[in-house]
């Protein structure tokens, strides 16, 4: 409900840092994530969507 | 950050757990140190708060065996429920729970959503409950401060996606299994081939292949090419049923000849002979079939004519012919057996030959649907032996119905079977030179084998190829999962670890100012240190509690005494509690029910200076049912010069009907006026002295009275009189100057309170109502004097040089000897300019002790 959950927003800056979603989230990474969305999973993150869909704006 | 904090005034209760009728704990936007006694009700506000902001109560929501707040919540009585905040926002907010969260204003809304996460209130319970608990309950009781609830979504979600596509991988591995086996079977791989490839399959089918003479496979991609050469190849068998018919006939044919070459028709042969040597020895024919029925015939039926002419039975009895028959019949015995036994001999031949007819009918039919060469001369000869064996046949059962000798019969059958063999015997090489004509069938075989084998080893080699592609890509998917799965939990472990090293830092400083006064040094050098919260690598949720002691490193529980171990968890609710508000610096309530349970003075001293100085912009609320310790608070928030961010209370009693006794000067004040204008007597000067009780309890703080230390430091007013009236005399004379009438007769009659109201007797209860009015007036003179009603504040000694006596606000000044009364603005302006301000200097117990230490100095 809040809008800022500091701890929870560096874990997952960092864990998409990690796996090169800010610029160049590898293919195969960006089609699992993709899967894994399409398949119900994954949903209930805006920020992991919101991430995926910009990884995958990144590599289109 | 909000520019000013949103505080809570004020907390009203009704029907809530030991409140019954309405009480109301007044913040005025400031701290509350609540004193009241173990029973009368300080709880009830905490759990209020608890459960106006989170809708549940902890201490009963989290008890479980059907404790709860919805159950236990109610006050026993059972009137309704309310609990209400005021805010002090522009609008005085009020928010009770019934309202919608979504009507209050954003501020008001976002204070309330903070509060909604349980991390601001540390109970007596919990102290231990930091320490105490095993690392996953730990975990669980960090977890409101971690905040970590989407992270656990998201984490489980990647596990559950690394378990599946393992899974997956695993199943497409198990059918990439049985798609080998079935390869490895089909095209019958030797065992020198370890891994089933398609260079292996092609070696092994092009071996096979070389036999037959068919061009060597490239690739598995060629077996169409194969199997076309092989069907090429089938094509010359022709129709290959043709072998198979010729072999089942010749098959049957053969049969046949073994059959009929038996010992059936020598035995019949030799009974022939035998019967026709018999019959030549016989004088006369024999007609036993006469004999027997005759001699039957007379018996049975007594008869006594012949049985054949009808005529009576003279020469002999009938009995005597009888006799004579069977005699007769004994004496061609031999004869009469072999006649029978020839003739169920010929019968059996006759039956034999028309099975005989019929089967050659058959494999007449079978040779009729092939054609080779001579077939129409061998369809011939098997049809006249067919018709001949019927005639036969039929030649046999009409000599069987005679009872005759059958030799001029039956010789010509008898004869008529050798022909028969050398007929069966002709056919027979006859069809098997044709079937020698004919292409091996093994060869056919062989070729239809090889032809299935390519086709067989095709289609699997396509699964086992789209199998091998499926493992692949589900080896790719998993090992994906399990990299993200694993990249978000080493992500957050990190993020955990990093955040527990701050916090871990700040429970130290926070633990080593609470024992400052007995180490040396700084805290990486104390004896107790280096307590920290750590991830456990090896178990998800789960923490680590561990310390160092002395030289000595492990859980503190090992080393550290139970005072110890209490501070420390204070010391990490205290941390944790600072850590959360840098997350969400608008919500600053700090709630501290009754913590300080097993702590010596010295430390809890401390405590409260560490409260009263490191956490002086939070809102706290703090509850202690020790007496002791609450005076200490009181002293110690006058020396920190934080006096004016606390509001003190007392909870003076609790009953049933009314809950606790938490009275408001103001209202105490009220009440007494209308008691001197109608009230009863005794009623009027018992209140009245609770009010002066009052009273002289804020201002022994305020002006710090030395009064003569009582235990449990339950002070009354004979004790509070003497050194507060005397002080106001000697050094506020300006106050006294206003009070003086009100002051002079209290000097008198302030007796009346403990004779009235502690001391209950006749006496007390027949003091002239004059007296008691004089006494109450006095104490409202007294009460309008040093309390201001907009503040809502007892009057108290500026801690600017000017030494005035005032409320906060300036409405009530009484100027320190010697110097003017200074107006609020000019207080304001003061306090601005003058450097060294004790209230914004934020002091610690040794300035100020500094700072007494200098103004002694001065004085003297």
């Amino acid at each position: 409900m809040r809008a800022e959950k500091p701890l929870e927003t560096e874990i997952l800056n960092r864990f998409f840092r990690q796996i090169g979603a800010d610029d160049s989230l590898p293919p195969a990474v960006v089609e699992a994530l993709l899967r894994l969305r399409k398949e119900g999973l994954l949903t209930n993150t805006d920020r992991v969507s919101a991430a995926i869909l910009d990884g995958a704006n990144v590599k289109n | 950050m909000s520019k000013t904090k949103l505080r809570v005034e004020r907390l009203d209760i009704t029907g809530f757990r030991g409140v019954s009728l309405k009480r109301s704990l007044i913040f005025d936007g400031k701290s509350v140190l609540l004193f009241g006694e173990n029973g009368t009700g300080k709880s009830t506000f905490v759990d209020a708060l608890d459960k106006i902001f989170t809708g549940e109560i902890f201490t009963l929501d989290h008890r479980g065996q059907g404790i709860s707040s919805q159950r236990f919540g109610p006050h026993i009585k059972g009137s309704a429920i309310d609990i209400s905040l005021v805010f002090d926002d522009a609008k005085h907010t009020t928010f009770s729970i019934n309202t919608d969260l979504n009507s209050c204003p954003d501020e008001v809304r976002e204070y309330l959503q903070i509060a909604q996460t349980p991390v601001y209130i540390l109970r007596r319970t919990q102290v231990l409950q930091l320490v105490e608990s095993q690392p996953r309950e730990r975990y669980e009781f960090l977890k409101p401060y971690l905040v970590l609830t989407e992270i656990e979504q998201v984490e489980s979600t990647l596990r559950a996606s690394r378990e599946r596509y393992a899974q997956e991988l695993l199943s497409k591995k198990s059918l990439l299994a049985r798609h080998t086996d079935d390869l490895r079977r089909y095209a019958q791989v030797p065992n020198s081939f370890a891994t089933i490839t398609e260079s292996a399959l092609v070696t092994t089918l092009n071996s096979v292949l070389s036999e037959v003479g068919i061009t060597a496979l490239e690739r598995l991609s060629d077996t169409p090419a194969a199997i076309a050469g092989l069907n090429s190849q089938l094509s010359q068998f022709g129709d290959l049923s043709r072998v198979t018919t010729l072999k089942t006939t010749i098959e049957a044919l053969d049969e046949l000849r073994t059959y009929s070459a038996t010992s059936m028709f020598s035995e019949l042969e030799a009974n022939l002979n035998r019967l026709g040597i018999l019959e030549g020895t016989q004088t006369s024919i024999i007609y036993e079939k006469v004999l027997e029925d005759g001699a039957k015939w007379i018996e049975t039926e007594s008869r006594t004519e012949c049985p054949l002419c009808e005529q009576d039975m003279v020469k002999f009895a009938p009995s005597e012919v009888v006799e004579r028959a069977r005699a007769r019949l004994e004496h061609v015995r031999e004869l009469v057996g072999l006649r029978e036994s020839v003739r169920r001999g010929i019968s059996t031949l006759a039956s034999t030959l028309e099975n005989w007819q019929g089967r050659i009918g058959r494999v007449k039919s079978q040779l009729d649907k092939i054609e080779f060469d001579g077939n129409q001369e061998i369809g011939k000869e098997l049809d006249a032996v067919a018709i001949s064996l019927m005639e036969s046949a039929q030649s046999l059962r009409r000599a069987t119905t005679l009872n005759s000798t059958p030799d001029s019969e039956i010789a010509p059958q008898l004869r008529h079977s050798g022909a028969l063999q050398s007929t069966l015997a002709r056919v027979g090489e006859a069809l098997s030179e044709q079937l020698k004509r004919l292409p091996s069938a093994d060869a056919a075989q062989k070729l239809l084998t090889l032809r299935d084998k390519l086709t067989r080893t095709t289609e699997a080699w396509v699964s086992f190829t789209r199998t091998q592609g499926e493992v692949t890509e589900s080896e790719k998917l998993a090992s994906i999962s399990e990299a993200l799965h694993s990249s978000f939990e080493r992500t957050r472990k990190e993020a955990i670890g990093e955040l527990f090293n701050t916090i871990n830092k700040d429970i130290n400083d926070i633990y080593f100012e609470l024992h400052r006064h007995h180490e040396i040094g700084t805290p990486d050098k104390a004896s107790h240190r280096n307590v920290r919260l750590e991830v456990r690598d090896a178990v998800q949720q789960s923490v680590n509690l561990r310390a160092d002691f002395y030289t000595e490193t492990g859980d503190p529980r090992g080393y550290y005494s139970d005072a110890h171990l209490d501070t420390l968890g204070i010391s990490i609710f205290l941390a944790l509690r600072r850590w959360y508000r840098d997350q969400y610096p608008s919500f600053n309530l700090l709630v501290l029910d009754d913590v300080l349970s097993s702590i010596d003075s010295s430390h809890a001293v401390r405590l409260a200076e560490v409260l009263l100085t490191q956490f002086s912009d939070y809102q706290i609320l703090l509850t202690t049912h020790d007496r002791l310790w609450f005076e200490h608070l009181r002293d110690i928030q006058s020396r920190c010069g934080v006096g004016q961010n606390f509001v003190n209370k007392s909870i003076y009693g609790w009953d049933i009907e009314e809950g606790p006794d938490l009275r408001e000067p103001f209202d105490e004040h009220r009440y007494l006026v209308e008691l001197v204008k109608t009230g009863q007597p005794f009623e009027m000067a018992s209140t009245a002295g609770r009010l002066l009780e009052h009273i002289l309890q804020e201002m022994r703080y305020s002006l710090r009275l030395s009064v003569p230390a009582k235990p449990g430091e339950r002070y009354e007013i004979g004790d509070l009189w003497p050194p507060f009236y005397r002080e106001i005399k000697k050094n506020y004379r300006s106050l006294y100057a206003k009070a003086q009438n009100a002051l002079d007769a209290l000097d008198v009659r302030w007796p009346l309170r403990n004779w009235i109201g502690a001391h209950f007797n006749n006496w007390a209860q027949n003091a002239p109502k004059s007296v008691l009015q004089e006494f109450a007036k006095s104490v409202l003179h007294l009460f309008d004097a040093v309390y201001c009603s907009d503040c809502r504040r007892f009057v108290t000694p500026s801690t600017t040089p000017l030494g005035q006596l005032a409320c906060r606000k300036g409405h009530k000044v009484y100027a320190a000897p010697g110097k003017a009364e200074a107006s609020a603005s000019d207080r304001e302006s003061l306090i601005t300019s003058t450097a060294g301000s004790l209230r914004d200097a934020k002091l610690t117990t040794e300035i100020h002790l500094e700072w007494k230490k200098s103004e002694r100095a001065n004085e003297s």
